[in-house]
């Protein structure tokens, strides 16, 4: 018996004892060979459990959340008076909830715009790093396989060790945030890979294996030229490297068992390229995820209004950095997607015809949050177009454009016009006067519509109105726009931001969802529920 | 998880009083004895927790959902403020028990009663190495599962196996001896 094999019966005897409520002794019938060095670990482990813990006293509960409260104070003000959050604290979600949108919209419409390549080698602290950092999220959100994901972490962890070697060349800066931002990275990416196909497995450890030793060897020179002040942070990220090293060569050499993972064959010993040097487009070819169109648009081709760079503050008031393990996973990014924030945690609070405890897709989850209301499509229907091959991005198109014609064309019947190349049943004045024969035509006449721009900016306004009402703020913002346009907020629960084609006070009507192709998806979705 | 975390962290990043409340309430004693018993004195311990939970406060802004919850975050910090206390008071990681304690002349079977409080309790913990007391309490105090565990300390669910298997040996080892 190895000490591997007795530490698996250790654990199943725990787990059946603390899950099942089994005896020590029915526990052990099934390893008679072992109860002799079982038992008193067992026992060690039930009399913990069975210890009377200590309490954190009333008086020590009260004061400590007297300090939390009174710091919750202090920190409110705070933010708006530090002078590099541009806005007023209140128009925080607002100018938020607009850059996330235009993110958004340049990624489903146009496929990139100005913005977001002008930001693809933009620095932390730089205006224009909050929508680079605000893309990478979107990218993830659009990510349809862990594969994509991993992929994706590891190229953000490249990046965040391009921007801290940039940053401490040329201005001699050390950015504890951006330092843990690469162990968060490393991190998700490693976490993501330990859930992906055993096909794409090998390649994805070998290139964490890979980066991680560079990480090691570009942070050991940037701490040669560290102040004093730097060093901690550089300590706690080259531990991170390590740490993280040795769990993508571990988790290979589990892989590929007797091989030599010795991460030998790093495929680039170059230096690692500065960003500011980097020519690229924001999105490498295929880094929007499978199943999505390449962009159409030309870089410069951005929609919506300028972004704003989405949480910037947070980037230069960021928390302070903890030591290792403790940074991984504060700092999100500066802005979510829609939706983002819940993709990770099961249905969504108002389930949208999903049963419970089922393992949703978190992108058609979010899709479906966000747009449900808006241009009646859900979650079901959402996974039913996807099921038929259509991507996430057309889908999120479909919806969007179905949104900007104020829900005049359903987002289902744009999809089957894309998938028949039949546009005929739309409009023509809808679209300046001409029947488009191709998506391309039918997007691009969307797009330069003066009606279609102008429910754009009524969509961003509307949305920041629903991030207004969110926070319990006041706002007439809403009063001031046109038809369909009262009522717009958030349910109690801030789970559906509304949009034009079904607002809640009265707006167009939207036909329900399953409507054009997807009359026996509704159905479906009725019987579900 | 309760369902309606998520909601009540984007509610507390607005610093909404009743949503900071909330969220500390529900994690203040598990931090608490998570810390407890890592550090063994009471003031400490409630120092430390305030430390936490301040910590948290001021970093929540930037705190998402991708794949973490709530509570193990607060476990990081929890352990990094753990460290910085140990840092501070100059102690050192304990050497592996297998250099220090003397071997026992009772047979394995030897029952470990069921007398030790949560002090003598703490005090077995405190001579376990950094990971065997984390994979100890998270395990046993706090009833973690090894993936919640494996994910709060940043290791594989078989490294958790190992630490808890190396940990109860050492504990029960610290136990008898103490007897």
């Amino acid at each position: 018996m190895t000490k591997p094999d007795l530490e698996a019966i250790l654990d199943e005897c725990l787990h059946c004892m603390s899950t099942r409520g089994e005896s020590i002794e029915r526990c052990l019938q099934r390893y008679p060979q072992h109860t002799g060095q079982l038992t008193p670990l067992i026992q060690v482990a039930d009399h913990i459990r069975k210890t009377s813990h200590p309490k954190l006293s009333a008086s020590a509960t009260k004061a400590i959340e007297r300090r939390l409260l009174k710091r919750a104070t202090e920190l409110r003000p705070s933010r708006a008076q530090t002078g590099l959050w541009p806005f007023p604290s209140s128009l925080r979600p607002l100018v938020t909830a607009a850059a996330t949108l235009t993110v958004i919209l340049a990624l489903a419409l146009a496929g990139g715009g100005g913005i977001v390549y002008a930001s693809t080698d933009s620095l932390p602290g730089s205006p224009l790093y909050g929508v680079k950092r605000a893309t990478e999220e979107v990218q993830l959100f659009l990510a349809p396989t862990g594969t994509r994901r991993a992929e994706l972490h590891i190229n953000f962890a490249q990046r965040r060790l391009q921007e801290v070697q940039a940053l401490a060349e040329t201005k001699g800066k050390v950015d504890e945030e951006t330092l843990a931002a690469i162990a968060e990275e490393t991190d998700l990416a490693l976490e993501e890979v330990e859930g992906v196909q055993p096909a794409d497995k090998s390649d994805l450890l070998e290139k964490l294996a890979s980066l991680t030793e560079r990480q090691e060897a570009v942070l050991k020179e940037v701490q040669a030229k560290a102040p004093e002040a730097a060093q901690e942070g550089l300590n706690r990220a080259l531990e991170a490297s390590q740490q993280g090293h040795e769990r993508a060569r571990e988790a290979l050499e589990k892989e590929k068992p007797g091989r030599d993972v010795k991460p030998t064959k790093t495929p680039k010993p170059s230096p690692t390229p500065k960003p500011a040097k980097t020519p690229k487009p924001a999105h490498a070819p295929g880094e929007h995820g499978q199943g999505q169109e390449p962009p159409s648009a030309p870089p410069g081709q951005g929609h919506g209004p300028p972004a704003e760079p989405p949480g910037q503050s947070d980037k230069d008031h960021g928390p302070p950095a903890e030591p290792p393990g403790q940074s991984d996973k504060d700092h999100g990014p500066p802005a979510e997607p829609p939706g983002q924030s819940d993709k990770d945690h099961g249905p969504p609070a108002e389930p949208q015809g999903q049963s419970g405890g089922e393992t949703l897709h978190p992108v058609a989850s979010a899709l479906g949050k966000f747009f449900t209301d808006a241009v009646g499509l859900d979650y079901d229907e959402i996974m039913g177009y996807h099921e038929d091959g259509m991507g996430f991005d057309a889908i999120a198109q479909a919806c969007w454009m179905s949104t900007m014609l104020e829900g005049k064309v359903k987002a289902g019947d744009i999809l089957a016009a894309k998938k028949s190349g039949d546009f005929s049943f739309i409009d023509p004045e809808l679209l300046g006067g001409e029947t488009p024969t191709n998506w391309s035509q039918f997007r691009k006449a969307i797009l330069s519509s003066e009606k279609v721009q102008k429910n754009l900016g009524a969509i961003m306004s509307r949305q920041a109105g629903t991030d207004q009402k969110q926070q319990k703020v006041t706002t007439t913002a809403n009063q001031s726009q046109g038809k369909g346009k009262q009522g717009q907020g958030l349910e109690e629960d801030g789970t559906s931001p509304e949009l034009p084609g079904k607002g809640k006070g009265g707006g167009p009507t939207a036909e329900p969802p399953g409507q054009g192709k997807d009359k026996d998806k509704g159905n479906d979705k009725e019987k579900s529920k | 998880m309760h369902n309606d975390e998520p909601s009540l962290i984007e509610r507390a990043k607005r610093y909404d009083q009743k949503a900071i409340s909330e969220l500390y309430r529900r994690h203040a004693q598990s931090i608490y004895r998570y810390i407890y018993y890592r550090v063994g004195d009471v003031n400490v311990a409630e120092d430390l927790t305030a430390d936490v939970f301040l910590k948290a406060l001021e970093g929540l802004e930037g705190f998402t959902y991708r794949g973490i919850p709530f509570s193990a975050w607060l476990y990081r910090i929890a352990h990094a403020r753990v460290m910085d206390h140990f840092r501070k008071q100059a102690r050192h990681e304990p050497l592996p028990l297998d250099e220090r304690l003397v071997a026992t002349e009772k047979g394995p079977q030897a029952t470990v009663e069921a007398k030790l409080d949560h002090e003598e309790l703490q005090s077995a913990i405190a001579q376990l190495t950094i990971e065997q007391q984390q994979v100890i309490v998270l395990k046993f105090v706090e009833g973690l599962s090894n993936a919640e565990v494996a994910r709060i300390m940043g290791k594989t669910e078989g490294s958790v196996k190992s630490l808890q298997h190396r940990g109860l040996n050492s504990l029960q080892r610290i136990m008898r001896k103490e007897e």
